[in-house]
């Protein structure tokens, strides 16, 4: 399969997806609390295409990925890999489907088996799927270490023998070793110091021209974000509320919560202070979800109307739909009003 | 004003350390994690300490505070806060100015807080370690006064709530108001105060830190590895590399003419905001940390650095070396490299 003739074609879709989770209920007289982690969720992937998956910590990022790679089961919703439908599949068709999409994690240590070297983690995946021949591994897993950049006597090593980058290379690799069309990558370079970072980052790039991979690429530096990706969506509490090409969602985010993210993440230009600190109060609870748009309680546009109805995904632009009573205000506007920061000529 | 036999810095110093050495043993004789350091720190400034992990700089703040983990332990050097030598200071003396004139934020704000402890029991007991003649209610009175302070709203509420009960965000303005609740703090050291929490929350946070600064002449010092943060939040800054201050400078110089080959490069692989490259390869530094116990004889940057000349930067450990006014810089060849990343940059179109 190459890259040029696959663009077309959609690897991933993802359509409703719904997962709720129940708290409490252990006790008798202590009723069960529904948790809508993932709430109505839908977005496409094309092959060789990069789509970033932002939000803060407990918006459904991470939920989406193990509903996507049916590490759970959604209560409702499709997923459909290469156009096939993932959920409810048997447990054969499953492990055949699970070829086609591979996860890199965060954390490079806590994601590789301690007490295997580096030849036998990454010969797992061959055996797991019978891909080649038991004579055959050697050379594959030879083959695998040599495209992440790292040398081959890395193979005999074990992982905490390695730095935290060449761990996080042997992660990548062994997703690869599959051959899939999808990846998942969940914050694969937060855990990493800055001057490797940018290595994993070009390594993520390569593979992906190279290979024609798709990523879904869950962050929360949108610095980096910018840098990767073809398309934004972003989630709050369960739900997308914004999702555009890339270039369009950096130019001008259409939600107030992604107008605030991008005011909130710090720019390393000292000459760019004066972002204000773009929200005031935590984000909402999802125990105890607030009626109408589930931001609101956040929101510096918030009207009366906002409480009365939750806002629906609507285009208002060319691949770009927000959910936003105020969505068709918030064009064109700077956003949100700017308030001096400290002066970085003094104190 | 000479700078001669001055530790580095600018204007009034409220601390200053000269020689300050941290050293861990290990089977191959002891190694420093902090090597010889000198900084001189301006009251009422906010320092930015920036580095990888593994540099030094938690355990810089740790010296400080007196909190070097065993076995590793400070063992040479001068710590001189108003004047006064931390080093040379009893367990108990140091004690009597942790928590009062010097106070630290943490991390992790959930590791840091005891879990079975309410929260105003937990603010309190500062007050009854260094404040023992208030009383009850007095301790209560402050105790909401100084979390009203740090942007916490219900504090009567919250006094009564353990700490799985508050969000990330609540739980690091708790550690701040912690900080704060002797009302004498000069110092404040945060030691990667944001990294646990979600940009909204840090933007908050980072804006509750200026603001501290600025209306009660504070002086702090923040440790972080992003180095975007200290460009929104620092006066100055300092960028620590294995054990080493390389080079310490004000934001704006800093930020707008890296002078070290090692800040150059950490900018150079940042993406840019905006910028209209996207997808093509972010700017790397090659290689390793060196390995600290065994460092090398010259530049602890040499074996990564794009500048790195055989016979003179392997040969000695730079100096850190005033420059400029208020900047200072530890390389051999910082005066050629303008030269050399021009000709680059000529050879390449």
């Amino acid at each position: 399969m190459t890259a040029a003739a696959s663009t077309t074609a959609e690897v991933l879709s993802v359509h409703d997806l719904v997962r709720h989770y129940s708290l409490g209920g252990g006790l008798p007289g202590r009723p069960r609390t529904r948790v809508p982690a993932v709430d109505g969720v839908s977005f496409t992937i094309p092959a060789g295409t990069t789509m970033a998956l932002v939000g803060e910590s407990g918006c459904g990022k991470s939920t989406t990925a193990k509903l996507i790679l049916q590490l759970e089961r959604p209560d409702r919703g499709e997923v459909r890999l290469q156009g096939e439908r993932v959920d409810g599949a048997s447990r054969a068709s499953l492990n055949r489907l699970r070829r086609n999409v591979q996860m890199v994690f965060q954390d490079p240590y806590a994601s590789l088996t301690p007490h295997l070297r580096v030849d036998a983690i990454l010969g797992e995946p061959f055996k797991v799927h019978r891909i080649c021949k038991a004579g055959e591994i050697a050379a594959r897993v030879a083959g695998l270490i040599e495209s992440v950049g790292l040398s081959a006597d890395v193979g005999r090593r074990f992982p905490h023998e390695l730095s935290g980058g060449q761990r996080q290379r042997i992660g990548i690799a062994r997703a690869l070793a599959v051959e899939p069309a999808l990846v998942i990558c969940d914050e694969p370079v937060s855990a990493l110091d800055v001057s490797i970072r940018s290595q994993i980052v070009n390594l993520l790039l390569d593979l992906q021209a190279s290979r024609g991979l798709a990523y879904l690429f869950i962050s929360h530096d949108l610095g980096l974000v910018e840098h990767m990706s073809d398309s934004v969506a972003v989630m709050y509490l369960g739900r997308i509320v914004e999702t555009a090409p890339a270039s369009t969602f950096f130019a001008g985010p259409r939600h107030p919560y992604s107008a605030a993210l991008l005011a909130s993440s710090p720019t390393p230009d000292p000459r760019q202070r004066g972002r204000p600190a773009a929200l005031r109060g935590e984000i909402a609870s999802l125990v105890n979800l607030p009626s109408g748009c589930r931001f609101r309680t956040r929101c510096p546009l918030a009207i009366a109307r906002c409480a009365e109805s939750e806002p629906v995904l609507l285009p208002v632009g060319r691949g770009h739909l927000v959910a936003c009573h105020r969505g068709e205000e918030m064009a064109g506007a700077a956003a949100l009003p700017a308030r001096p920061r400290s002066d970085p000529t003094g104190g | 004003m000479s700078r001669q036999g001055v530790a580095p810095g600018a204007g009034e110093p409220v601390l200053q350390l000269e020689g300050v050495e941290v050293r861990f043993p290990s089977p191959h004789g002891s190694f420093a994690v902090v090597d010889r350091l000198s900084l001189s720190v301006t009251r009422g400034e906010i320092l930015g300490v920036v580095g990888e992990s593994g540099c030094g700089k938690s355990m810089l703040a740790r010296s400080i505070v007196g909190l070097v983990p065993p076995p590793g332990r400070t063992v040479g050097g001068a710590i001189l806060f108003d004047g006064v030598d931390l080093v040379r200071l009893s367990p108990d003396e140091r004690r009597r100015i942790r928590g009062d004139a010097i106070a630290v934020v943490p991390q992790e704000p959930m590791t840091s807080l005891n879990p079975t402890l309410r929260i105003g029991d937990q603010l309190t007991e500062v007050l009854r370690a260094h404040r023992p003649e208030m009383s009850r209610s007095q301790r209560r009175a402050r105790a909401l006064e100084v979390m009203e302070q740090v942007g916490i709203q219900f504090a009567g509420q919250r006094l009564a709530q353990y700490p799985h009960e508050l969000s990330g965000g609540i739980r690091q303005r708790v550690m701040i108001a912690m900080a704060l609740i002797c009302g004498a703090v000069k110092l404040l050291i945060a030691d990667e105060p944001t990294t646990a929490l979600d940009v909204t929350i840090q933007a908050q946070i980072l804006e509750l830190f200026v603001r501290l600064q600025s209306e009660e002449q504070m002086t702090v010092i923040l440790i972080t590895h992003d180095l975007a943060v200290v460009a929104q939040t620092a006066h100055r800054v300092a960028v620590m590399y294995a054990g080493c201050i390389v080079e310490l400078a004000p934001v704006l110089d800093l930020f707008d003419a890296p002078l070290h080959p090692y800040t150059r490069g950490l900018l150079e692989t940042l993406p840019r905001r905006g910028a209209s490259a996207s997808k093509s390869h972010l700017a790397t530094i090659a290689g390793a940390v060196p390995d600290l116990a065994r460092p090398p004889a010259g530049c602890r940057f040499f074996n990564r650095c794009p500048h790195a000349l055989a016979g003179i930067c392997d040969a000695a450990l730079p100096a850190l070396e005033p420059v400029a006014d208020e900047r200072w810089v530890r390389c051999h060849r910082w005066r050629e490299l303008p030269a050399v990343a021009a000709a680059a940059v000529g050879a390449a179109s």
